[in-house]
């Protein structure tokens, strides 16, 4: 009998057999097993295919989708613009099209980067691929004129070629170093001042007016029917945010209140009007994904709100005992999460963290991410956390060891883990290469050791060259103003590199430069979060570094963090 | 009910006509229109093919952001969604091709993973579905871009075969073999990883 091949068993999954094929493929199958089967396997293979291909970013995600791409539209446009035409003075600024959007965009940048402050995640990567536009299409021209659009895969080929285009060397650097390829913040510090030196309304106006009109726009789409309709959120309430602000067991440190106070005066100073302006005019319009709205909106919750008694004394806090103002404590989403759970019922989890040979590992560091708590194990590596009733996920980590990760449930009854760390493998024979250049610097601008002296992403491609450059200069704006947000989005940046460089002495380094950005950015503002990050990307290098100054300091470090 | 959206999305030529041509007049708001519109299509084609968060919201703002510059080239009365499908899948394999080959996957950053972990999922159950993920991502991975860019229309856009031909840009009878091929070498992948077949 011959059997359905495998193009119409694909067919028949799909429900596209029809007519007289689908009948016979029908009949076959009634009386055929070994078909019956391994149409059987197919289906179960589409099944699992679909979970694996499959994520849900969020509904915030999507709210402010739209607005991320206006951002990268509008700094691509621009970085074309500046180059073709450069009229001088403000009568470009103000008397063209393209520089009341270039006024229109720095002003939505600076709200993006002051966003950076009390956003963090999804949001933190607007800036950063938008940086990394403006480098890479400082030296793309506009695109010519192509036959018409039926030749899409013309248009395919076309993108591929530009992707792929590497412009000379000399050329990059010109193009793309003056104009803008600075860090968004610096360049529009400076264009900052001279707008608001010259007319802020003008442009305040040129904001709102846009932020209104898309406003507008969007609730006009809503009712003719989005993809999915989607819930607008209660006034005052931010996607980020599910419910009330941080609770008070992360206060800045008072030590670190300079810090705080410059990025409210860099916020405030530098983005008064247009953040206001930019706010529905009444408190009853209900919330938008515009940045601008984000941060306010949050700022006044943050503010409003009563706070919330320190943390319980079991667990090593991670917040400064001297919990001083509030600060510019991040409301990042755990949190949130954390408040929202805190009314309910908590439990105790205690527990030991033993080697793979038994012995117990003390000072590890056991961590509850999504809840934010942590505690440190002691001389037998035994550890008590108290968490929200539930399953949380718990991963542990220490210095010579693997980070582990696992579930566990915590209950009103108190509940025991054991947890076995794999020890690190012994990285005999890094290469000498990374042993010379993990000197502990910080800041850009190295200076060459013994030996090698090329910069160790030179070989990385162009796409990853990029985030290095961003990091980097992000790593000296957020020195240079001592900004912990700043830092968290260079850190961000450093992750991506780390991520996708190959394993060696690029992923070593990367990994370096992002433990010092994750540590600058806890020694600028610390919350449990950013204690978290840290303790995980120092012990994450310290176990890859050879023995010598830095890895001390590393451990040094963590050991302040852990205090 | 998101099934039927989808598929209207791909018929809706009509209401996007008069978006389009507003866009490419110079409407911000038109534009920002599409974006609403497409914006989950494309992500869930950029999430498919690079199957992590960042690749795949850097590919799907691209994606929006070269149709932009090209929108002025687009014949109005054309279906939108073929033409960004198509963006989205060139992007994404530009993107894997300016990589080099990928080390041991680090584990995601704490503080982000904290936040997606689900309430309910029994543990035991959720390791396991973790590794046949990851195995069934690595497997897909291995695939020529082509199978890939099939298999993620069919999958995760539940596309028909006629759909997925005007996407594509080739014929039904090849959009059949095509993706009958794609299991084909799924399945061989899978087994190379796992030593077994997926039943």
């Amino acid at each position: 009998m011959k059997h359905l091949t495998h193009d119409q068993l694909s067919a028949r999954l799909d429900g596209e057999l029809h007519g007289r094929a689908a009948e016979e493929a029908e009949r076959h199958l009634a009386a055929c097993a070994e078909c019956r089967e391994a149409l059987a396997e197919l289906t179960a293979q589409e099944a699992v295919l679909r979970p694996a291909l499959t994520h849900d970013p969020g509904e915030a995600y999507f709210e402010s989708f739209a607005a991320r791409v206006e951002d990268r539209v509008r700094a691509v446009g621009l970085a074309g613009a500046q180059r073709r035409e450069r009229p001088s003075g403000l009568g470009w600024l103000f008397g063209t099209p393209r520089g009341l959007a270039w006024a229109g965009a720095t002003a939505a940048v600076l709200i993006a980067g002051a966003a950076i402050v009390l956003v963090t995640g999804e949001h933190v990567q607007a800036p950063h691929l938008r940086d990394r536009e403006l480098t890479a299409r400082g030296q793309q021209e506009s695109a010519p004129a192509t036959p018409p659009a039926g030749a899409t895969r013309d248009d395919g080929a076309r993108l591929d070629a530009m992707q792929q285009t590497e412009p000379p060397a000399s050329d990059r650097r010109a193009t793309a170093d003056p104009g803008f390829a600075r860090p968004p913040l610096a360049a529009t510090d400076e264009m900052a001042r001279r707008k608001e030196a010259a007319a802020a309304p003008q442009s305040n106006q040129l904001l709102s007016g846009g932020a209104a009109t898309s406003r507008a726009r969007e609730a006009r789409i809503n009712e003719a029917g989005e993809e999915v309709p989607v819930a607008r959120r209660e006034r005052g309430d931010v996607p980020v945010s599910r419910s009330a602000p941080p609770p008070a067991s992360a206060p800045a440190p008072a030590a670190t209140a300079p810090a705080a106070g410059s990025l409210e005066a860099q916020r405030s100073g530098e983005a008064p009007k247009t953040g206001t302006a930019a706010l529905p005019s009444t408190p009853s319009q209900p919330a938008r994904e515009g940045l601008a709205e984000q941060v306010d909106a949050v700022r006044k919750k943050l503010f409003a709100q009563p706070m919330k008694p320190a943390a319980p004394s079991e667990e090593k806090s991670l917040a400064p005992r001297d919990a001083a103002a509030p600060g510019v404590a991040a409301p990042e989403r755990a949190e949130l999460n954390a408040l929202d759970r805190a009314d309910a019922a908590e439990g105790r989890l205690c527990g030991e963290v033993r080697d793979d040979r038994g012995r117990p590992v003390a000072g590890a560091q056991v961590v509850l991410a999504d809840v934010a708590r942590m505690a440190t194990t002691d001389a037998s590596g035994a550890f008590c956390l108290r968490a929200p009733v539930g399953e949380h996920p718990l991963a542990v980590l220490a210095v010579g060891f693997n980070e582990s990760r696992q579930s566990v449930e915590i209950g009103t009854q108190e509940s025991s883990v054991r947890v076995t760390l794999d020890p690190v493998p012994v990285m005999a024979g890094r290469t000498a290469w990374g042993a010379t250049k993990s000197l502990y610097r910080s800041g850009p601008g190295r200076e060459s050791g013994i030996g090698a002296a090329a910069d160790p992403f030179a070989a990385l491609p162009d796409s990853l060259r990029e985030h290095v450059s961003a990091a980097r200069r992000l790593s000296a704006t957020a020195g240079a103003r001592r900004s912990a947000a700043i830092h968290d989005a260079a850190a961000a940046r450093w992750e991506r590199v780390v991520r996708a460089a190959p394993a060696g002495p690029t992923a070593d380094e990367a990994r370096r430069e992002l433990a010092e950005a994750r540590w600058q950015a806890w020694s600028g503002g610390a919350t449990p979060q950013r204690a978290i990050a840290a303790i995980e990307a120092l012990t994450a290098w310290a176990n890859r570094a050879p023995a010598g100054a830095a890895r001390d300091e590393a451990l040094r470090r963590l050991d302040r963090i852990k205090r | 009910m998101e099934v039927a959206l989808r598929r209207n999305q791909m018929g809706g030529a009509e209401n996007d006509d008069e978006l389009i041509r507003a866009a490419q007049a110079g409407d911000q708001a038109a534009f920002t229109g599409i974006v609403r519109r497409y914006q989950r299509s494309v992500y869930r084609v950029a999430w498919a093919l690079t199957r992590n968060d960042s690749d795949a919201d850097d590919v799907a703002q691209e994606t929006f952001v070269r149709a932009y510059q090209a929108l002025g080239r687009f014949r109005v009365g054309e279906p939108l969604y073929p033409w960004l499908a198509r963006i989205a899948t060139n992007l994404a394999f530009s993107l894997f091709r300016s990589r080099r080959r990928r080390p041991e996957t680090p584990l995601e950053p704490l503080v982000e993973a904290g936040q997606q972990w689900g309430v309910e999922d029994d543990p035991a159950e959720r390791v396991s579905a973790d590794e046949r993920e990851r195995h069934l991502s690595q497997a897909f991975a291995a695939l020529k871009p082509e199978h890939q860019t099939i298999l993620a229309l069919r999958v995760v856009e539940e596309q028909s075969y006629e759909a997925i031909a005007g996407t594509l840009g080739v014929p039904i009878g090849t959009v059949m073999s095509r993706l009958s091929r794609a299991r084909a070498e799924l399945r061989a992948r899978l087994a190379e990883r796992t030593g077994e077949t997926t039943t």
